[in-house]
């Protein structure tokens, strides 16, 4: 017995230490088990891990809103996250409120939502404590634009929905990637083109429609030219505000002439340009005649009566109303304070014109009260200097070819082969419609009676003439 | 010695020399508007225009008149066609070509029942009943372009319009030109144009 329990204990002696060494092996890994989790939890919170789902590789990411409606969640391109300025910044630095790394994560209830305003004016705080406003000047710039957006429309409750506003920072800046580029940047320029887009998609359809059909977004959107005007550059950025005020009125005023500046100057030298100088006058000014975001209008129109009828409708209103004209009239030379110049009656002025009011109907003012000049002028002549001869319209090579009907003319050119076949497809106009081949048939016809008369002629008085001399 | 025979009326008369003052008055500030260029007018173009508004009125009243007069007195028979038209066209036509060389009378005699001569009646009933009425009509359209096709053949209404003035226009202008020559085939070239201050037709007796 003594051999076999010597047996028995050789082969479960080990066996015993094996369950205790299998025991501390089961606590050991329950306890790592135990512990791991919360160690690796606050690792999940860097940048990386937000990406691995948030990236959206791994497909649609959805979470109730407050609503208790689910909503999809923004993707997050790291890539495009990578340029922007934001870029150095962790995650949960904005987004607070978000505790742990599961799907559906809890949220902080004290923590803030993620806030531009607040987090950049306390960062320009800082820089300002700091000393360091040179450095940071960029931050400067960022708490002006924030404060100029508080004052704008679109920072102003939204009529439909008043828990809103009418738009956020992130609805215009893509607050993950962020790359606007700074003014006068060549960045910049590229960029341009994709404004018009983020305007109006979702809150400017029809402005942005508008807009892309017009000479600025044809070249701003078609051809990438980053000159070319976009919405910024009359609304601003930030400071988007009432459009019928004057003071923008002026401003966009400006902005044209930053560019048009031939047509500025001569725009100056009028009586309408000398009043929009004027502090608060409210006068004619370019997208008055030029449209504001279909720019080229008067183009857009193609039939000429309907591009007389479109400006001429804006002179007369002003110039047969005697409340209207006097808002803009200017003081009267030598006459009592205040006193304004009368407005002077339109029909006794163009009494002299055969036909007025067919011609008011056929023709723009600026046709007569535009320099005659190749180039169109937009110095408005007055009653001195217009145009008072009627064969600068009414004859072979007339100016309406280069004025009323140039855009017709440069498409056109002699469709026909008529003379003036342009204005000829259109309209009548005595003088100015004329077929060369009729013209030269009726000539020729009529130059041929004469000769055949004189002829005629001549040869019966040779014979009255013989049959004198023979009676004799 | 010399016949008289007592054939154009006072009335006749009037309208005719209107009529033929406001052609010419037309035809002058028609030409200086049709033909307008800087610098190049018979008439200024304005001044033109207001003239050629007035005479192209009156010229439609003295039409009206002319026309109206024409049914009450039957004198509007004188101007249809009589058959033979056309032998009697070539006839008279022959005696311009030819025979008013030669010194030869006219081959219709002027009567108080037959005043013109075929070939005479015919070019004024196409003139005065077919063409003058056209530039009257489409001048008066131009008073009220309204009243023209917005569009026509994909051009202006007007065209048209404008067009059959032009055209019409001009056939008067050459028919003038024919008319104020054959004035002078009379006895004398006097002769014709005395007749129609006076309204005495005077013929030789050879007639």
């Amino acid at each position: 017995m003594t051999t076999l329990s010597a047996i028995q204990e050789k082969i479960t002696g080990p066996l015993r230490n094996l369950k205790a060494w299998l025991l501390a092996a089961a606590v050991c890994t329950a306890g790592a088990l135990v512990t791991l989790p919360v160690e690796a939890a606050s690792h999940k919170l860097d940048n990386a891990s937000c990406q691995d789902c948030h990236s959206g590789k791994k497909g649609k990411l959805e979470a109730k809103g407050t609503d208790g409606e689910k909503r999809e969640l923004f993707v997050i391109e790291n890539e495009k996250y990578g340029k922007g300025v934001h870029a150095k910044m962790e995650c949960v630095a904005c987004h607070t409120e978000i505790v742990d790394s599961k799907a559906n994560h809890k949220i902080d209830p004290k923590a803030k939502k993620p806030d531009c305003a607040t987090c950049h004016e306390d960062l320009w705080a800082k820089a300002k404590k700091d000393g360091k406003t040179k450095e940071k000047a960029r931050m400067g710039t960022v708490v002006e634009n924030i404060d100029a957006y508080q004052k704008s429309f679109h920072a102003k409750e939204n009529q439909d929905d008043e828990t809103k506003v009418n738009a956020t920072c992130s609805q215009c800046h893509n607050t993950h990637t962020f790359d606007i580029p700074p003014k006068d940047s060549e960045a910049r320029k590229e960029w341009r083109p994709s404004e018009p887009a983020s305007c109006g998609k979702g809150c400017h359809e029809d402005q942005l429609e508008e807009f892309e059909g017009s000479i600025h977004g044809e070249k701003l959107i078609d051809e990438g030219e980053g000159k070319a005007a976009t919405c910024s550059d009359c609304h601003t950025a930030h400071s988007v505000g009432n459009t019928s005020a004057v003071t923008f009125k002026q401003k966009v005023l400006e902005s044209c002439g930053d560019c048009h500046d031939d047509a500025f100057k001569s725009y100056e030298r009028t009586q309408h340009g000398k009043l929009a100088t004027h502090k608060g006058a409210s006068t004619v000014r370019c997208m008055d005649c030029h449209g504001s975001h279909g720019i080229f209008l008067v183009t857009k129109l193609k039939d000429p009566r309907k591009m007389v009828a479109q400006d001429n409708k804006m002179c007369i209103s002003c110039h047969t109303s005697d409340k209207k004209y006097e808002k803009f009239a200017p003081l009267k030379v030598g006459g009592k304070e205040g006193e304004k110049v009368e407005r002077p009656d339109l029909d006794e002025q163009h009494k002299w014109l055969p036909n007025t009011k067919l011609h008011w109907q056929s023709v723009r003012c600026i046709d007569c009260h535009t320099s005659a000049e190749p180039g169109l002028s937009h110095e408005i002549l007055g009653e001195k200097k217009a145009e008072r001869m009627c064969v600068t319209c009414h004859t072979k090579d007339s100016q309406l070819a280069t004025r009323l009907y140039r855009h017709l003319a440069d498409d056109e050119k002699q469709k026909y082969g008529f003379a003036n076949s342009v204005i000829l497809s259109n309209s009548y106009v005595i003088g100015a419609t004329r077929h060369p081949l009729l013209d030269t048939l009726i000539l020729a016809m009529a130059a041929l009676t004469f000769i055949g008369v004189l002829g005629h002629g001549l040869i019966r008085y040779l014979g009255a003439k013989k049959r004198r001399n023979n009676a004799k | 010695m010399s016949e008289r025979i007592y054939l154009l009326p006072l009335w006749l008369r009037l309208w005719h020399w209107t009529n033929a003052f406001l052609i010419i008055t037309l035809t002058i500030t028609g030409m200086s508007l049709h033909f307008a260029a800087p610098g190049r007018f018979l008439v200024e173009f304005s001044l033109a225009a207001r003239i050629h508004d007035i005479a192209g009125i009156a010229l439609a009243c003295a039409y009206s008149f002319y026309f109206i007069m024409n049914i009450f007195t039957g004198n509007g028979l004188q101007y249809f066609p009589r058959s033979p038209v056309i032998a009697g066209c070539i006839k008279q036509a022959k005696f311009y070509m030819w025979g008013i060389f030669k010194g030869e009378p006219h081959p219709y005699a002027v009567t108080k029942e037959v005043k013109f001569n075929p070939l005479q009646a015919l070019l004024y009933w196409i003139i005065m009943y077919m063409v003058l009425p056209v530039v009257i009509i489409t001048g008066l359209i131009y008073f009220f372009p309204s009243v023209a096709p917005d569009k026509l053949f994909g051009m202006d209404g007007l065209l048209p319009v404008a067009f059959l003035h032009y055209a019409s226009s001009a056939a008067i202008f050459l028919f003038l030109i024919g008319h104020i020559y054959l004035a002078t085939t009379g006895d004398k070239p006097t002769t014709m144009i005395k007749m129609m201050l006076t309204g005495w037709h005077e013929h030789s007796k050879h007639h």
